[in-house]
Protein backbone atom coordinates (compact mmCIF):
# COMPACT_ATOMS: atom_id res chain seq x y z
CA UNK A 1 0.00 0.00 0.00
CA UNK A 2 1.38 3.73 -0.91
CA UNK A 3 0.78 6.71 1.04
CA UNK A 4 -2.17 7.97 -0.58
CA UNK A 5 -3.78 4.64 -0.28
CA UNK A 6 -2.88 4.92 3.52
CA UNK A 7 -4.36 8.54 3.66
CA UNK A 8 -7.32 7.71 1.86
CA UNK A 9 -8.10 5.02 4.21
CA UNK A 10 -7.71 7.09 6.94
CA UNK A 11 -9.70 9.61 6.04
CA UNK A 12 -12.52 6.90 5.54
CA UNK A 13 -11.72 5.62 8.78
CA UNK A 14 -11.21 1.92 7.02
CA UNK A 15 -7.33 1.47 8.39
CA UNK A 16 -6.97 -2.19 10.23
CA UNK A 17 -5.61 -1.67 13.44
CA UNK A 18 -2.75 -3.30 12.21
CA UNK A 19 -2.15 -0.64 9.05
CA UNK A 20 -2.54 2.10 11.27
CA UNK A 21 0.32 1.18 14.17
CA UNK A 22 2.19 0.88 10.57
CA UNK A 23 1.14 4.32 8.98
CA UNK A 24 1.66 6.11 12.18
CA UNK A 25 5.30 5.82 12.85
CA UNK A 26 5.56 7.48 9.34
CA UNK A 27 6.87 11.05 8.45
CA UNK A 28 3.57 11.07 6.16
CA UNK A 29 1.54 10.84 8.69
CA UNK A 30 3.29 13.29 11.46
CA UNK A 31 2.64 15.89 8.68
CA UNK A 32 -0.85 14.76 8.29
CA UNK A 33 -1.61 14.89 11.70
CA UNK A 34 -0.19 18.41 12.18
CA UNK A 35 -1.67 19.77 8.92
CA UNK A 36 -5.24 18.13 10.40
CA UNK A 37 -5.12 19.40 14.44
CA UNK A 38 -4.26 22.82 12.78
CA UNK A 39 -6.96 22.71 10.40
CA UNK A 40 -9.35 22.64 14.03
CA UNK A 41 -7.79 26.20 14.59
CA UNK A 42 -10.52 27.11 11.67
CA UNK A 43 -13.40 26.31 13.80
CA UNK A 44 -16.50 28.32 12.60
CA UNK A 45 -16.54 31.42 15.42
CA UNK A 46 -19.32 31.21 18.07
CA UNK A 47 -22.88 31.56 17.35
CA UNK A 48 -25.28 33.01 20.02
CA UNK A 49 -28.45 31.06 19.34
CA UNK A 50 -30.82 32.57 21.73
CA UNK A 51 -29.60 36.17 20.20
CA UNK A 52 -29.98 35.44 17.20
CA UNK A 53 -33.38 33.85 17.90
CA UNK A 54 -34.36 37.07 19.02
CA UNK A 55 -33.15 38.91 16.08
CA UNK A 56 -34.81 36.67 13.85
CA UNK A 57 -38.22 37.57 15.54
CA UNK A 58 -37.67 41.29 15.75
CA UNK A 59 -36.96 41.07 11.93
CA UNK A 60 -40.44 38.87 11.44
CA UNK A 61 -42.91 40.59 13.35
CA UNK A 62 -41.23 44.22 11.96
CA UNK A 63 -42.18 42.37 8.26
CA UNK A 64 -45.32 42.12 9.65
CA UNK A 65 -47.74 39.87 9.70
CA UNK A 66 -47.90 38.61 6.57
CA UNK A 67 -51.24 37.60 4.63
CA UNK A 68 -50.32 34.34 3.41
CA UNK A 69 -52.44 33.66 0.56
CA UNK A 70 -51.86 29.30 -0.63
CA UNK A 71 -53.06 30.23 -4.38
CA UNK A 72 -53.65 26.61 -4.52
CA UNK A 73 -56.21 26.41 -2.13
CA UNK A 74 -57.83 29.61 -3.20
CA UNK A 75 -58.28 28.22 -6.61
CA UNK A 76 -59.62 25.14 -5.26
CA UNK A 77 -62.30 27.00 -3.74
CA UNK A 78 -62.95 29.76 -6.78
CA UNK A 79 -63.10 26.03 -8.67
CA UNK A 80 -65.89 24.65 -6.20
CA UNK A 81 -67.99 27.64 -6.42
CA UNK A 82 -67.93 27.96 -10.09
CA UNK A 83 -68.31 23.74 -10.76
CA UNK A 84 -71.78 24.47 -7.86
CA UNK A 85 -72.52 27.73 -9.69
CA UNK A 86 -72.30 26.18 -13.25
CA UNK A 87 -73.60 22.88 -12.18
CA UNK A 88 -76.55 24.43 -10.82
CA UNK A 89 -77.00 26.43 -13.53
CA UNK A 90 -76.98 23.52 -16.02
CA UNK A 91 -79.52 21.99 -13.71
CA UNK A 92 -81.76 24.82 -13.44
CA UNK A 93 -81.87 25.33 -16.70
CA UNK A 94 -82.43 21.82 -18.01
CA UNK A 95 -86.21 22.34 -16.41
CA UNK A 96 -86.63 25.67 -17.65
CA UNK A 97 -88.19 26.45 -20.93
CA UNK A 98 -85.87 26.95 -23.67
CA UNK A 99 -86.59 29.71 -25.76
CA UNK A 100 -84.98 31.05 -28.87
CA UNK A 101 -85.60 34.03 -30.92
CA UNK A 102 -84.85 35.85 -33.57
CA UNK A 103 -84.67 39.55 -34.62
CA UNK A 104 -85.62 41.27 -38.22
CA UNK A 105 -83.49 40.31 -40.77
CA UNK A 106 -82.52 37.47 -39.01
CA UNK A 107 -82.73 33.60 -39.01
CA UNK A 108 -81.69 30.80 -36.94
CA UNK A 109 -81.38 27.34 -37.28
CA UNK A 110 -82.62 25.21 -33.44
CA UNK A 111 -81.24 21.58 -33.48
CA UNK A 112 -84.10 20.10 -31.03
CA UNK A 113 -82.91 17.39 -28.05
CA UNK A 114 -84.15 14.30 -30.96
CA UNK A 115 -82.37 15.79 -33.13
CA UNK A 116 -85.01 17.03 -35.51
CA UNK A 117 -84.65 20.56 -36.65
CA UNK A 118 -86.10 23.85 -36.70
CA UNK A 119 -85.39 26.74 -38.88
CA UNK A 120 -86.52 30.18 -37.49
CA UNK A 121 -87.24 32.91 -40.12
CA UNK A 122 -87.21 36.96 -39.11
CA UNK A 123 -88.89 37.80 -35.55
CA UNK A 124 -89.81 34.58 -34.70
CA UNK A 125 -89.83 32.79 -31.62
CA UNK A 126 -89.67 29.20 -30.18
CA UNK A 127 -90.26 28.01 -26.50
CA UNK A 128 -90.02 24.51 -25.43
CA UNK A 129 -88.68 21.67 -22.62
CA UNK A 130 -85.53 20.05 -23.21
CA UNK A 131 -86.53 17.74 -20.02
CA UNK A 132 -88.44 14.37 -21.16
CA UNK A 133 -88.50 15.91 -24.46
CA UNK A 134 -88.92 12.55 -26.25
CA UNK A 135 -92.06 11.39 -24.63
CA UNK A 136 -93.10 14.87 -24.83
CA UNK A 137 -92.14 16.68 -28.24
CA UNK A 138 -94.27 19.91 -28.40
CA UNK A 139 -93.54 23.32 -28.41
CA UNK A 140 -94.96 27.19 -29.17
CA UNK A 141 -94.24 28.92 -31.76
CA UNK A 142 -94.40 33.07 -32.49
CA UNK A 143 -93.78 33.86 -35.94
CA UNK A 144 -92.57 31.68 -38.71
CA UNK A 145 -90.43 28.63 -38.74
CA UNK A 146 -89.98 25.75 -41.18
CA UNK A 147 -89.63 21.72 -39.45
CA UNK A 148 -87.77 18.93 -40.11
CA UNK A 149 -89.52 16.03 -37.64
CA UNK A 150 -87.45 12.87 -36.73
CA UNK A 151 -90.10 10.03 -36.56
CA UNK A 152 -90.98 9.62 -33.02
CA UNK A 153 -94.18 10.24 -30.87
CA UNK A 154 -96.51 13.06 -31.72
CA UNK A 155 -94.96 16.38 -32.52
CA UNK A 156 -97.26 19.45 -31.50
CA UNK A 157 -96.47 22.63 -32.62
CA UNK A 158 -98.86 25.25 -30.80
CA UNK A 159 -99.52 28.77 -32.14
CA UNK A 160 -102.29 31.42 -30.89
CA UNK A 161 -104.28 30.11 -34.53
CA UNK A 162 -104.46 26.42 -33.33
CA UNK A 163 -101.83 23.63 -33.15
CA UNK A 164 -100.26 21.56 -35.47
CA UNK A 165 -99.72 17.54 -35.16
CA UNK A 166 -96.94 15.29 -36.97
CA UNK A 167 -95.66 12.37 -36.73
CA UNK A 168 -92.30 13.12 -38.57
CA UNK A 169 -92.65 15.15 -41.72
CA UNK A 170 -91.31 18.97 -43.35
CA UNK A 171 -93.39 21.51 -42.64
CA UNK A 172 -93.45 24.95 -42.59
CA UNK A 173 -95.77 27.28 -39.81
CA UNK A 174 -96.37 30.71 -40.34
CA UNK A 175 -98.35 32.63 -37.72
CA UNK A 176 -98.14 36.31 -38.42
CA UNK A 177 -101.35 38.22 -36.91
CA UNK A 178 -104.57 37.38 -38.38
CA UNK A 179 -102.81 35.36 -40.66
CA UNK A 180 -101.66 31.42 -40.47
CA UNK A 181 -100.43 28.97 -42.47
CA UNK A 182 -99.37 25.68 -42.80
CA UNK A 183 -97.29 24.12 -45.79
CA UNK A 184 -96.53 20.27 -45.84
CA UNK A 185 -93.54 19.14 -47.58
CA UNK A 186 -93.43 15.86 -46.47
CA UNK A 187 -95.76 12.99 -44.62
CA UNK A 188 -99.07 13.93 -43.11
CA UNK A 189 -99.67 17.10 -40.62
CA UNK A 190 -102.65 17.93 -38.31
CA UNK A 191 -103.92 21.20 -37.99
CA UNK A 192 -106.36 21.97 -35.50
CA UNK A 193 -107.99 25.37 -35.20
CA UNK A 194 -110.65 26.53 -32.93
CA UNK A 195 -112.57 26.03 -36.13
CA UNK A 196 -111.68 22.81 -37.46
CA UNK A 197 -109.52 19.94 -37.78
CA UNK A 198 -108.05 19.20 -41.29
CA UNK A 199 -105.33 16.76 -42.40
CA UNK A 200 -102.78 17.89 -44.70
CA UNK A 201 -100.47 15.68 -47.23
CA UNK A 202 -97.77 16.00 -48.63
CA UNK A 203 -97.46 19.12 -51.03
CA UNK A 204 -100.72 21.14 -49.58
CA UNK A 205 -100.91 24.06 -48.23
CA UNK A 206 -103.31 25.80 -45.76
CA UNK A 207 -104.09 28.81 -45.07
CA UNK A 208 -106.38 31.32 -42.41
CA UNK A 209 -106.96 34.43 -43.38
CA UNK A 210 -110.14 36.47 -41.74
CA UNK A 211 -111.80 33.37 -41.00
CA UNK A 212 -111.31 31.98 -44.14
CA UNK A 213 -109.56 28.58 -44.59
CA UNK A 214 -108.02 28.13 -48.26
CA UNK A 215 -106.69 24.84 -48.87
CA UNK A 216 -104.02 24.42 -52.09
CA UNK A 217 -101.92 22.22 -53.73
CA UNK A 218 -98.65 23.43 -54.90
CA UNK A 219 -95.77 22.52 -56.97
CA UNK A 220 -93.12 20.45 -55.81
CA UNK A 221 -90.64 21.68 -53.74
CA UNK A 222 -88.59 20.54 -50.60
CA UNK A 223 -88.22 23.74 -48.39
CA UNK A 224 -89.92 26.93 -48.25
CA UNK A 225 -88.46 29.75 -49.99
CA UNK A 226 -87.18 31.76 -47.05
CA UNK A 227 -84.81 29.22 -46.85
CA UNK A 228 -83.34 30.27 -50.00
CA UNK A 229 -82.63 34.05 -48.42
CA UNK A 230 -86.30 34.60 -50.22
CA UNK A 231 -90.06 35.06 -49.64
CA UNK A 232 -92.30 33.74 -51.75
CA UNK A 233 -96.10 34.39 -52.23
CA UNK A 234 -98.96 33.01 -54.14
CA UNK A 235 -102.51 34.62 -53.75
CA UNK A 236 -101.66 36.45 -50.37
CA UNK A 237 -103.05 39.98 -49.46
CA UNK A 238 -100.68 42.65 -49.79
CA UNK A 239 -100.35 43.70 -46.21
CA UNK A 240 -98.78 40.14 -45.37
CA UNK A 241 -96.30 40.72 -48.46
CA UNK A 242 -95.67 44.38 -46.90
CA UNK A 243 -95.34 43.03 -43.38
CA UNK A 244 -92.67 40.28 -44.54
CA UNK A 245 -90.50 43.17 -46.13
CA UNK A 246 -90.61 44.91 -42.59
CA UNK A 247 -89.57 41.49 -40.86
CA UNK A 248 -86.86 40.95 -43.45
CA UNK A 249 -85.22 44.55 -43.59
CA UNK A 250 -86.06 45.82 -40.28
CA UNK A 251 -87.57 49.01 -42.11
CA UNK A 252 -91.04 50.65 -42.07
CA UNK A 253 -93.58 50.55 -44.82
CA UNK A 254 -95.80 53.87 -45.02
CA UNK A 255 -98.78 53.08 -47.67
CA UNK A 256 -100.30 55.91 -49.23
CA UNK A 257 -103.50 55.34 -51.92
CA UNK A 258 -102.79 52.00 -52.08
CA UNK A 259 -105.08 49.00 -51.70
CA UNK A 260 -103.47 46.89 -49.36
CA UNK A 261 -106.36 43.38 -49.35
CA UNK A 262 -105.02 43.14 -53.17
CA UNK A 263 -103.63 39.54 -53.65
CA UNK A 264 -100.24 39.52 -54.56
CA UNK A 265 -98.31 36.28 -56.35
CA UNK A 266 -94.51 36.62 -56.35
CA UNK A 267 -91.37 36.45 -54.14
CA UNK A 268 -88.85 38.91 -53.14
CA UNK A 269 -85.02 38.50 -52.05
CA UNK A 270 -83.33 39.17 -48.27
CA UNK A 271 -80.44 40.07 -50.29
CA UNK A 272 -80.94 43.41 -51.92
CA UNK A 273 -83.70 45.98 -50.61
CA UNK A 274 -83.84 47.96 -53.54
CA UNK A 275 -84.70 44.75 -55.93
CA UNK A 276 -86.97 43.31 -53.32
CA UNK A 277 -88.84 46.58 -53.20
CA UNK A 278 -88.93 46.41 -57.30
CA UNK A 279 -90.11 43.34 -56.94
CA UNK A 280 -93.19 43.61 -54.58
CA UNK A 281 -94.20 47.39 -56.41
CA UNK A 282 -94.04 46.60 -60.22
CA UNK A 283 -96.58 44.12 -60.21
CA UNK A 284 -98.82 46.20 -57.64
CA UNK A 285 -98.61 49.42 -60.00
CA UNK A 286 -96.79 50.91 -56.72
CA UNK A 287 -94.17 53.47 -56.56
CA UNK A 288 -91.83 53.70 -53.65
CA UNK A 289 -89.55 56.35 -52.18
CA UNK A 290 -87.31 56.41 -49.41
CA UNK A 291 -87.20 59.27 -46.81
CA UNK A 292 -84.57 60.59 -44.47
CA UNK A 293 -85.43 58.56 -41.87
CA UNK A 294 -85.53 55.54 -43.78
CA UNK A 295 -88.96 54.69 -44.43
CA UNK A 296 -90.40 53.65 -47.19
CA UNK A 297 -93.35 55.46 -48.71
CA UNK A 298 -95.52 53.54 -51.17
CA UNK A 299 -97.90 55.26 -53.16
CA UNK A 300 -100.54 53.63 -55.31
CA UNK A 301 -101.48 55.42 -58.49
CA UNK A 302 -102.90 59.12 -58.59
CA UNK A 303 -106.31 59.36 -60.08
CA UNK B 1 -53.65 20.64 8.06
CA UNK B 2 -51.25 19.40 10.79
CA UNK B 3 -51.53 20.32 14.57
CA UNK B 4 -47.54 20.17 14.39
CA UNK B 5 -47.63 23.31 12.25
CA UNK B 6 -44.25 25.01 12.49
CA UNK B 7 -46.31 28.19 11.71
CA UNK B 8 -46.70 28.03 15.08
CA UNK B 9 -43.89 30.58 17.19
CA UNK B 10 -43.20 27.70 19.73
CA UNK B 11 -42.85 25.22 17.19
CA UNK B 12 -40.60 27.45 14.99
CA UNK B 13 -38.41 28.58 17.83
CA UNK B 14 -37.65 25.04 18.44
CA UNK B 15 -36.42 23.99 15.40
CA UNK B 16 -34.01 27.50 15.04
CA UNK B 17 -32.54 26.32 18.23
CA UNK B 18 -32.08 23.05 16.81
CA UNK B 19 -30.55 24.06 13.81
CA UNK B 20 -29.46 27.20 13.14
CA UNK B 21 -26.27 26.85 14.88
CA UNK B 22 -25.16 23.58 12.60
CA UNK B 23 -26.81 25.56 9.63
CA UNK B 24 -24.47 28.59 10.70
CA UNK B 25 -21.22 26.35 10.85
CA UNK B 26 -22.22 25.02 7.51
CA UNK B 27 -22.20 28.67 5.57
CA UNK B 28 -19.28 29.82 7.70
CA UNK B 29 -17.24 26.68 5.95
CA UNK B 30 -18.66 27.35 2.59
CA UNK B 31 -18.67 31.37 2.22
CA UNK B 32 -16.35 32.50 5.19
CA UNK B 33 -16.61 34.82 7.26
CA UNK B 34 -16.81 37.99 5.43
CA UNK B 35 -19.88 36.71 3.29
CA UNK B 36 -22.02 36.84 7.09
CA UNK B 37 -23.32 33.58 7.76
CA UNK B 38 -25.52 34.71 10.54
CA UNK B 39 -27.56 37.02 8.51
CA UNK B 40 -27.33 34.08 5.65
CA UNK B 41 -29.11 32.14 8.21
CA UNK B 42 -31.75 34.45 9.23
CA UNK B 43 -32.26 34.56 5.71
CA UNK B 44 -32.85 30.92 5.27
CA UNK B 45 -35.13 30.65 8.45
CA UNK B 46 -37.52 33.63 7.41
CA UNK B 47 -37.73 31.54 4.06
CA UNK B 48 -38.76 28.73 6.41
CA UNK B 49 -41.35 31.31 7.78
CA UNK B 50 -42.45 32.11 4.90
CA UNK B 51 -43.61 28.94 3.60
CA UNK B 52 -44.36 27.43 7.02
CA UNK B 53 -47.17 26.15 6.42
CA UNK B 54 -46.03 23.78 3.53
CA UNK B 55 -43.46 22.14 5.36
CA UNK B 56 -44.07 19.40 7.66
CA UNK B 57 -41.59 19.62 10.89
CA UNK B 58 -39.43 16.91 10.19
CA UNK B 59 -38.38 18.79 6.35
CA UNK B 60 -37.87 22.09 7.70
CA UNK B 61 -33.93 20.92 8.34
CA UNK B 62 -33.39 19.25 4.28
CA UNK B 63 -35.11 22.44 3.50
CA UNK B 64 -32.93 24.79 5.51
CA UNK B 65 -30.14 23.29 4.11
CA UNK B 66 -31.29 23.57 0.24
CA UNK B 67 -32.09 26.90 0.68
CA UNK B 68 -28.79 27.53 1.97
CA UNK B 69 -27.11 25.74 -0.86
CA UNK B 70 -29.22 27.79 -3.44
CA UNK B 71 -28.41 31.09 -1.79
CA UNK B 72 -26.94 32.70 -4.79
CA UNK B 73 -25.14 35.33 -3.08
CA UNK B 74 -24.91 38.74 -5.19
CA UNK B 75 -22.27 38.37 -7.06
CA UNK B 76 -21.10 41.85 -7.33
CA UNK B 77 -21.30 42.22 -3.43
CA UNK B 78 -19.97 39.08 -2.69
CA UNK B 79 -16.51 38.59 -0.89
CA UNK B 80 -14.07 36.90 -1.03
CA UNK B 81 -13.92 33.34 1.03
CA UNK B 82 -12.40 34.15 4.45
CA UNK B 83 -11.47 32.30 7.44
CA UNK B 84 -10.03 32.93 10.82
CA UNK B 85 -8.20 30.69 13.01
CA UNK B 86 -7.32 30.76 16.77
CA UNK B 87 -3.85 30.58 17.49
CA UNK B 88 -4.36 30.47 21.15
CA UNK B 89 -4.65 26.77 21.89
CA UNK B 90 -1.45 25.80 20.28
CA UNK B 91 0.54 28.38 21.75
CA UNK B 92 -1.01 27.58 25.46
CA UNK B 93 0.41 24.24 25.93
CA UNK B 94 3.65 24.57 24.93
CA UNK B 95 5.44 27.68 26.87
CA UNK B 96 8.90 26.78 26.11
CA UNK B 97 8.51 27.89 22.21
CA UNK B 98 11.42 29.95 20.58
CA UNK B 99 10.35 32.63 19.40
CA UNK B 100 11.28 31.46 15.95
CA UNK B 101 9.41 28.20 16.81
CA UNK B 102 6.16 30.63 17.22
CA UNK B 103 7.46 32.42 13.78
CA UNK B 104 7.66 29.26 11.74
CA UNK B 105 4.33 27.90 13.34
CA UNK B 106 2.89 31.47 12.36
CA UNK B 107 4.02 30.95 8.82
CA UNK B 108 2.65 27.53 8.69
CA UNK B 109 -1.57 29.14 9.88
CA UNK B 110 -0.98 31.42 7.54
CA UNK B 111 0.01 29.34 4.44
CA UNK B 112 -2.95 26.71 5.56
CA UNK B 113 -5.58 29.64 5.76
CA UNK B 114 -4.55 30.30 2.10
CA UNK B 115 -4.83 26.94 1.38
CA UNK B 116 -8.42 26.52 2.58
CA UNK B 117 -8.84 29.94 1.40
CA UNK B 118 -8.19 28.67 -2.21
CA UNK B 119 -10.02 25.51 -2.20
CA UNK B 120 -13.28 25.29 -4.15
CA UNK B 121 -16.51 25.78 -2.35
CA UNK B 122 -17.70 22.28 -2.41
CA UNK B 123 -13.96 21.15 -1.36
CA UNK B 124 -13.86 23.43 1.34
CA UNK B 125 -17.17 22.59 2.70
CA UNK B 126 -16.88 19.47 3.04
CA UNK B 127 -13.60 19.10 4.40
CA UNK B 128 -14.28 21.37 7.19
CA UNK B 129 -17.51 19.71 8.24
CA UNK B 130 -15.43 16.17 8.19
CA UNK B 131 -12.37 17.25 9.73
CA UNK B 132 -13.75 20.40 12.61
CA UNK B 133 -17.20 19.33 12.63
CA UNK B 134 -16.45 15.71 12.31
CA UNK B 135 -19.50 14.91 10.74
CA UNK B 136 -19.64 11.67 8.98
CA UNK B 137 -19.39 11.39 5.16
CA UNK B 138 -23.08 10.58 4.53
CA UNK B 139 -24.34 13.40 6.69
CA UNK B 140 -22.20 15.48 4.79
CA UNK B 141 -23.65 14.20 1.65
CA UNK B 142 -27.28 14.95 2.69
CA UNK B 143 -26.44 18.24 3.81
CA UNK B 144 -25.00 19.04 0.01
CA UNK B 145 -27.55 16.69 -1.42
CA UNK B 146 -24.58 14.97 -3.26
CA UNK B 147 -23.38 11.30 -3.27
CA UNK B 148 -21.45 9.93 -0.82
CA UNK B 149 -18.68 8.98 -3.12
CA UNK B 150 -18.56 12.83 -4.11
CA UNK B 151 -18.17 14.10 -0.69
CA UNK B 152 -15.36 11.40 0.06
CA UNK B 153 -13.61 12.53 -3.58
CA UNK B 154 -14.21 16.21 -2.27
CA UNK B 155 -12.35 15.69 1.01
CA UNK B 156 -9.37 13.63 -0.24
CA UNK B 157 -8.86 16.44 -3.37
CA UNK B 158 -9.10 19.21 -0.61
CA UNK B 159 -6.96 17.26 1.41
CA UNK B 160 -4.07 16.80 -0.95
CA UNK B 161 -4.32 20.36 -2.18
CA UNK B 162 -3.37 21.39 1.54
CA UNK B 163 -0.58 19.03 1.93
CA UNK B 164 1.30 20.43 -1.33
CA UNK B 165 0.23 24.00 0.23
CA UNK B 166 1.87 23.41 3.31
CA UNK B 167 4.43 21.73 1.99
CA UNK B 168 5.80 24.37 0.17
CA UNK B 169 8.91 26.45 1.71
Amino acid sequence: MNTDQYIEKWLNGTLTEQERARFEKTDSFKELKKLSDSVRQFKAPDYDTEAELQRLNRDKSKRGKQIKIDWRRTLLKVAAMLTIVVGGYLIFSYYLPATVETSFAESKEVLLPDSSVVILNSVSKITYNKRRWDRNRNLELVGEAFFKVKKGSKFDVKTSAGTVSVLGTQFNVKQRKEFFEVVCYEGLVNVKTPVNDNELPAFYSIRFIDGEVIKSQFDNKFEPAWLDNESAFSSVPFHEVTSEFERQYEVEIVPQNVDMEVLFTGRFTHDDMILALKSITFPQNVTYRITEDQKIILSGEVE
Amino acid sequence: MSGDNICKEERFNEIFRLYSRELHDFLYYKYGIDNNPKDLVQEAFLKLWDNCHKILPGKARSFLFTVANRLMLNELSRKKTALNYSSKESVKDQNSESPEYIMEEKEYMEKLKAGIENLTEEQRTAFLLNRIEGKRHQEIAEMLGISRKAVEKRIYTALRKLKEQVGKI
